[in-house]
């Protein structure tokens, strides 16, 4: 390799190590990149600028704001007693009330630590006060995020969409089969820790009470219709939902739920737009560094490495969930996605994978890291709101986890999985 | 020193912010504009697209510089949380100092790219391409800002409270 390439590759790893922010380790190691292979330093300001020129992008911003404006509107907060009278007196049911809301939640947001932090919140005390542990508790709400950013929408497809030249919404229906496969394992966990702790079971709620919880819902039930249906329907692209989705949590917000305040919301419109421009301004230097990388034909490189190790199918895919998850467990899910897209795409494209398919192994892997340690988003979200340790919690998330790697298994090896829906609504 | 560093960070932060909050809602306004044409009206509008392209590469630099001042750009800390403080501190220095370069560098950079896209214009509008180029040696200044009043900070002796 090029000396510029081992700037790209060690040199980086090193800045990072070192503690810089990714951004910067990323822009750093193209600066010295550009000086050893003396290219014109224009390049960086225009590459930079052209990492953000994307309208698909723009569904980002567009979706972290409507999340936070629902969230805070008090859309999200309906949700979940709209799911709180469906299960609550099965076995385990205040659990699968956790999963359920989180379901529901991940149809209008795209975040996992967003969905931890909405679904945790509320059933995190609620659970505890009737009877269930607190490590379990917090566990599930931990475990229950990264169904948020499998369900559609979610972030990470978008960004996978772009980094891939991938149809957005064929890459979003990709995500619903395991989202919901997740979903029902969680449930079924749910019920044997019940059976195995002997936890109370509420009394079943009436039709009155459920009619009146789906009555005080119907706005907020109404969102992931008018949001997933306008994009599978084909009527709006995901960047227009986004802001459809913007101003229906806008004028649910201020008027109907009235959780909103609109002295309130310049300040909230800051909060998401610094959320956005942490993944944003990643992207944008990224687009930089990936350049340069392709420039030195690092990831063929990287490619033609791993073939040569081995030509078994089966092997290369486990070892890349492997690689995948572990790296997801210690760095920033978007920022591994943008660094290592050029080289996953490659990979797949000699394996013959489907780049779908391949979207969905690196979101899904990618998504898991949002709950293990030691750097998981929603670990830390969880964390926050019960004050446990996260040696704690992470003790308490095996049966979940048992059942992330189901679903991973599902997804990397049953390609009907991930492909089947997008064939039957896109064609 | 340190005091006149930080005013003009702590300064340049609260308009930046300020800015970043106006192009969210010119942004969704530009787009709901697009989208009310598009499907009640039944005309589809091509500048609303150029137009938010526009706003979101001013906003994400715009918002992306804040992180420098506000820390909140995601890092690895996995070594510098076991170091020894002074170790931490001087790597904590060099790194800022790693950011401020990178800062100075964009403002480069930028200029020289205006300086050669003064005659381009955007497809639609008709817009010099200088309303979008602007973003990046505009960025690159408020980095290195943020960036040097964060050094002047580090090497001040220590404060009793720290945040």
């Amino acid at each position: 390799m090029s000396e510029a390439a081992w700037v790209l590759t060690a040199g980086f790893l090193v800045l990072l190590l070192l503690g810089l922010p990714i951004v910067f380790a990323l822009g750093l190691s193209s600066l010295i990149a550009l000086w050893l292979l003396d290219i014109d330093l224009v390049v960086m300001a225009q590459r930079i600028i052209a990492g953000t020129q994307s309208f698909p992008l723009l569904a980002i911003p567009g979706f972290i704001l409507s999340g936070d404006l629902m969230t805070r509107g008090g859309l999200s907060t309906r949700l979940v007693q709209v799911a709180e009278p469906l299960v609550r007196h099965v076995r385990g049911g205040l659990g699968m009330v956790s999963v359920l809301a989180s379901m529901f939640f991940a149809c209008i947001s795209g975040s996992a630590p967003a969905t931890t932090a909405t679904v945790g919140s509320i059933m995190i005390p609620e659970m505890t006060r009737r009877g269930y542990s607190k490590r379990f508790a917090t566990a599930l709400a931990v475990c229950v995020g990264p169904i948020g950013q499998i369900i559609p929408p979610s972030i990470p497809f978008i960004v996978w969409g772009v980094i891939s030249e991938t149809s957005i919404t064929r890459l979003f229906l990709a995500g619903v089969i395991p989202g919901v496969f997740c979903g029902m394992g969680y449930m079924g966990a749910c019920y044997l820790s019940a059976r195995a702790g002997n936890l109370p079971t509420l009394p079943r709620a009436t039709l009155a009470e459920l009619l009146q919880a789906i009555g005080r819902g119907k706005w907020a039930l109404f969102a992931p219709v008018l949001i997933l249906g306008g994009i599978y329907g084909g009527i709006f692209t995901p960047t227009e939902a986004s802001i459809v989705a913007v101003i229906y949590g806008l004028v649910v917000g201020l008027f109907i739920y009235r959780g909103l305040e609109a002295r309130g919301l310049a300040a909230l419109v800051l909060k998401s737009m610094k959320t956005t421009a942490i993944v944003m301004f990643i992207i944008a230097v990224a687009s930089l560094f990936g350049w340069l990388l392709a420039y030195e034909q690092v990831p063929d490189r990287i490619v033609a490495l791993i073939l040569s190790l081995s030509d078994n199918r089966l092997l290369i895919l486990l070892m890349l969930n492997a690689v995948l998850l572990l790296l997801g467990a210690f760095m920033d899910n978007l920022a591994c996605m943008i660094i290592l897209g050029g080289l996953l795409l490659k990979l797949g494209q000699q394996m013959g994978l489907d780049p779908v398919q391949l979207g969905a192994i690196v979101v899904i892997n990618f998504a898991v890291g949002m709950e293990t340690p030691p750097f998981g988003y929603s670990l830390f979200v969880g964390s926050a709101i019960s004050g446990l340790r996260i040696e704690e919690i992470s003790k308490g998330m095996l049966p979940f986890f048992l059942v992330d790697m189901a679903m991973l298994l599902l997804v990397t090896y049953v390609p009907w999985a991930t492909l089947w829906l997008g064939r039957l609504v896109v064609g | 020193m340190f005091k006149l560093l930080d005013g003009l960070s702590h300064g340049l932060a609260r308009v930046t912010g300020g800015a970043v909050v106006l192009l969210a809602a010119a942004l969704v306004a530009a787009l709901a504009v697009s989208i009310f044409f598009r499907y009640v009206v039944g005309r589809a509008l091509s500048w609303p697209e150029e137009i938010s392209l526009m706003l979101f590469a001013w906003m994400t630099l715009l918002s992306g510089s804040l992180g420098v001042r506000e820390n909140f750009h995601v890092r690895l800390t996995l070594l510098t949380d076991r170091l020894p403080p002074r170790a931490a501190q001087a790597l904590e220095i060099l790194s800022t100092l790693g950011v401020a370069l990178f800062g100075l560098m964009l403002i480069y950079s930028g200029a020289d790219l205006l300086a050669r896209t003064m005659e381009h214009l955007t497809p639609t509008l008709r817009l010099s391409l200088d309303w979008v180029n602007w973003s990046a040696p505009v960025c690159g200044a408020l980095i290195l800002v943020h960036a040097l009043a964060r050094l002047a900070g580090a090497i001040r002796p220590p404060r009793k409270e720290r945040p």
